[in-house]
């Protein structure tokens, strides 16, 4: 019965409900794939040393305000949470906010440059359930001129390209920071900018139209207000000051009657309330940015074109965007310079990835067939968000394990580690036998693997060694017993 | 997993025992000629006299759902609501329109936010509080499975859930939330405690539905047999509901001339049950009877008045059998591979 119970509220927790973690491929390879895996993450990891980059161990729990403070709205959306003892906790869903949170603790106030590399699973709530995934990846602290987002660009890519072998990749390339500049031209409140850029990727990959988007941005704001046109709902300063008044007129005959506020003030909700009709008449700004951010977003072309056509939609006297496109020009010569085929690389001023993380330059890089296999960018307000020193630059990508796993030849055949051995025996062989033979050979250096089954066929012969009744080991069609062990082990390091 | 469920075993009903389906249910039930015994009011557990081998046991709403997803119960009735919540892949809706228990899962906000009218509003609003007083929006539920989704796909990601079971409307007047998420059928409780719905804020409209365990449905042939007399019953009644039964005099010179008439007209001609007997010794008055929606009623009565007819009266209807129970077609299509016919009892 107790038992039962304790099912039960087990059974009728949302946490544990919450916590179905479902494993992907890393999680579910095959004893030799694992082996695959581990190599896989090793040569990466070697390959991000020849950078300077030290390994670092990042917790997989932590305190869900550092996934929430800047994380984009989509990681925030797909994070898995736990509540522990009334503190919430979340498992981490990428590494650089964890990465900024651990600089911030070392490093306080004081601006330092680090170059960390990790690796290691992140979870992210996809179709109501959590999904587990292997990711690896690098960032650089403390460093913000173009060399470093060059330095961390090349090394994702020629890390795949080169230490991994994988060819044709592609490589898009945007700059989040160039749009914010280009953006403020038009003089937007802060709330119409982030509509904006939250609607940007659909705008610039078609799945909505400028059209489209004013009419939602439009629908959105006069809704439950009287439906004017929007010419006419664009309000004078005198009737914003009018609808004011009228508005705390409201306001103070409701709290009279005993009104609940929620947690917010009545200046709160009045000065939102004239906020909202401001955006109002902010319409024909609002349109006009969306015709010229459709255009900005509808070039993607190899660097030396699409600079040529950015720099032409880009206002000379907009001295932060002039600043950034030559930032952004710097950075790909950089990258090429590197050894990064500049054929391979695509500007993609469309590209945004998180907008509301990342600052500058963002970065993805699919293989050929337009898997996902990494990406990244600048993001140099986060270690100020965690509470760090405001002027802490910082670059960062990361790998997407399972999908190259998925994209990478398969490593030719037999999969079969040949350091292995696999030790058998006969039906009545004493236990102690097995474990005398298994112990004389690992001491001697050999990977011992002991199977009572019998061995698959992919198993070659010189990897099989049979423990017989008589507690003599045959191998390669020889016997040998202890007295053997030397010319045994010289059988086997000859093969 | 294990369902518990072994093909001797009676088959298991769960029932909501408090709340607001507890008695609908029963009566439902009732209604549908599915009465439940209880041997005693303060006993758990009945059964249901109609069906063989049909065991009934009272659990508070959610856990109805549990004990359907543990596979303790095979079949239970319960909220959609409480199933959109609670369920896991072992629960499988098998009617979702048992037309009683209707409710909405909504949003709600203080009367007094005039500015906010619609989610977009409450998303900025997330955002003021976030930057303005450096916290989350708060809002109290007891659906934090369904509210946590709803927030998230409609763009409000910066919220925390104060879970709460009881009295949630009064959460922001107490301070302790700044909006809620809760039930409402009228929305009287939620404007007496001087709180709005948003006009698009509406998670989940509900209403009491029949739920089974998937495994059990796909692994056990009686549990099926149990379930087509159930739906059976439920869709004859649910069905009947929608009838009149009229029954008129008329006058004509056969009964094949009144079914030609009543064949001419669209509504009539699809209608159940048409039967035409004579009326009287000779042979020219016949009483006509026939079952028609809701409706067409009234129109239907002007059309036989036009045929010359008389005596109209009209009847409820308690059950319309159709060829097959919708409903069990519609669930042996999602259980492909098709299950094979239950062999009637005999």
């Amino acid at each position: 019965m107790a038992a039962k119970s304790i099912m039960m509220a087990a059974f009728n927790s949302p946490i544990i409900h919450r916590l179905q973690v479902v494993v992907t491929k890393t999680q579910q390879t095959f004893i030799y794939e694992s082996d695959e895996l581990t190599a896989l993450v090793s040569t990466l990891h070697q390959h991000m040393k020849y950078y300077g980059y030290q390994n670092v161990q990042l917790p997989a729990l932590a305190d869900v305000e550092i996934f929430r403070g800047r994380a984009g709205d989509q990681v925030i959306a797909n994070l898995v949470t736990v509540s522990h003892f009334g503190r919430q906790l979340a498992l981490r869903p990428e590494f650089t906010a964890l990465a900024a949170h651990r600089y911030t603790k070392l490093y306080g106030d004081q601006r330092k440059t680090v170059r960390w590399q990790f690796n290691g699973s992140v979870f992210r709530e996809t179709a109501h359930q959590a999904n587990q995934q292997m990711s690896l990846g690098a960032e650089l602290i403390g460093l913000g001129v173009s060399l470093a987002d060059a330095e961390i660009v090349s090394m994702a890519v020629l890390g795949l390209s080169k230490a991994l072998d994988m060819t044709n990749l592609r490589i898009e390339i945007g700059h989040i920071g160039l749009i914010r500049n280009c953006l403020s031209q038009f003089q937007l409140d802060k709330r119409t900018e982030r509509f904006l850029l939250g609607h940007l990727s659909e705008l610039a990959y078609d799945k909505l139209s400028p059209d489209e988007l004013i009419n939602h941005f439009e629908v959105m704001m006069t809704a439950g207000q009287d439906k004017a046109s929007p010419e006419q709902s664009s309000p004078r300063p005198d009737d914003i000051a009018q609808e004011a008044r009228h508005m705390l007129d409201i306001m103070l005959d409701a709290t009279r009657s005993g009104a609940t506020m929620g947690g917010r003030t009545r200046e709160n909700v009045v000065r939102r309330m004239l906020q909202k009709r401001q955006r109002l008449a902010e319409i024909g700004r609002f349109k006009e940015a969306v015709h010229y951010l459709y255009q900005l977003t509808h070039i993607s072309d190899q660097p030396n074109e699409a600079f040529a056509e950015i720099r032409r939609l880009v206002s000379e006297d907009n001295s932060a965007a002039q600043q950034d496109l030559q930032e952004w020009q710097s950075i790909i010569e950089l990258v090429i310079a590197y050894g990064v085929d500049e054929g391979h690389i695509s500007i993609d001023p469309g590209l945004l990835r998180d907008w509301n993380y990342y600052t500058g330059i963002v970065f993805n890089i699919d293989s050929s067939n337009g898997i996902r296999l990494g990406g990244g960018g600048r993001y140099d307000e986060l270690i100020e968000f965690v509470g760090g020193n405001e002027h802490v630059p910082a670059v960062g990508f990361g790998y997407y394990v399972d999908a190259i796993m998925e994209c990478k030849e398969p490593s030719s055949s037999p999969k079969i580690d040949t350091s292995i051995l696999f030790l058998t025996w006969d039906e009545h062989v004493e236990p102690v036998l097995i474990v005398q033979w298994s112990k004389m050979l690992r001491d001697a250096g050999m990977n011992v693997f002991i199977q009572r089954d019998s061995i698959t066929s992919d198993v070659p012969n010189h990897n099989h060694l049979h423990l017989t009744v008589d507690g003599q080991i045959r191998y390669q069609q020889q016997s040998y017993t202890f007295n053997d062990l030397t010319a045994l082990i010289e059988g086997i390091a000859a093969q | 997993m294990n369902t518990k469920y072994n093909s001797y075993a009676p088959v298991t009903l769960a029932l909501p025992s408090k709340g607001a389906l507890a008695q609908p249910t029963l009566n439902f039930l009732q209604d549908c000629g599915l009465a439940v015994w209880k041997p005693n009011p303060r006993q758990y557990t009945g059964n249901i006299p109609a069906v063989e081998h049909l065991d009934v046991m009272f659990q508070r709403v959610k856990d109805v759902v549990y004990k359907v997803a543990d596979g303790s119960a095979q079949l239970g009735i319960t909220g959609l609501d409480v199933v959109r919540e609670y369920a896991d892949e072992n629960v499988m809706v098998i009617h979702n329109d048992l037309n009683y228990g209707h409710c909405q899962l909504v949003v709600a906000v203080p009367e007094a936010w005039v500015d906010v009218e619609n989610i977009a509003d409450l998303a900025d609003v997330a955002l003021d509080i976030r930057e303005e007083q450096h916290r989350d929006l708060r809002i109290a539920t007891t659906y934090t499975t369904s509210s946590r989704r709803f927030l998230h796909e409609n763009g409000i990601h910066h919220f925390s859930l104060v879970k709460a079971d009881g009295a949630i409307e009064a959460a922001p007047t107490l301070g302790y939330a700044d909006a809620v998420i809760d039930l409402t059928q009228t929305g009287t409780t939620l404007r007496e405690n001087r709180l709005k719905m948003l006009e698009d804020g509406t998670i989940i409209t509900s209403q009491a539905c029949l739920i089974a365990n998937q495994q059990a449905l796909e692994q056990h042939p009686q549990l099926m047999r149990v379930v087509k007399i159930l739906l059976e019953y439920i869709d004859g009644a649910l069905n009947g509901k929608r009838y009149y039964q009229l029954s008129a005099n008329a006058a004509a010179e056969s009964q094949e001339q009144i079914i030609a008439l009543l064949s001419k007209y669209h509504v009539t001609a699809d209608a159940h049950g048409v039967s035409v007997v004579p009326a009287s010794q000779d042979g020219n008055r016949y009483t006509l009877t026939l079952s028609v929606l809701k409706r067409d009623m009234l129109a239907v009565v002007e059309y036989i008045r036009q045929l010359g007819g008389n005596q109209i009266t009209v009847q409820p209807v308690r059950f319309v059998f159709l060829d097959e129970s919708p409903t069990y077609s519609q669930l042996k299509t999602k259980l492909q591979p098709a299950q094979p016919d239950p062999t009637p009892d005999r």
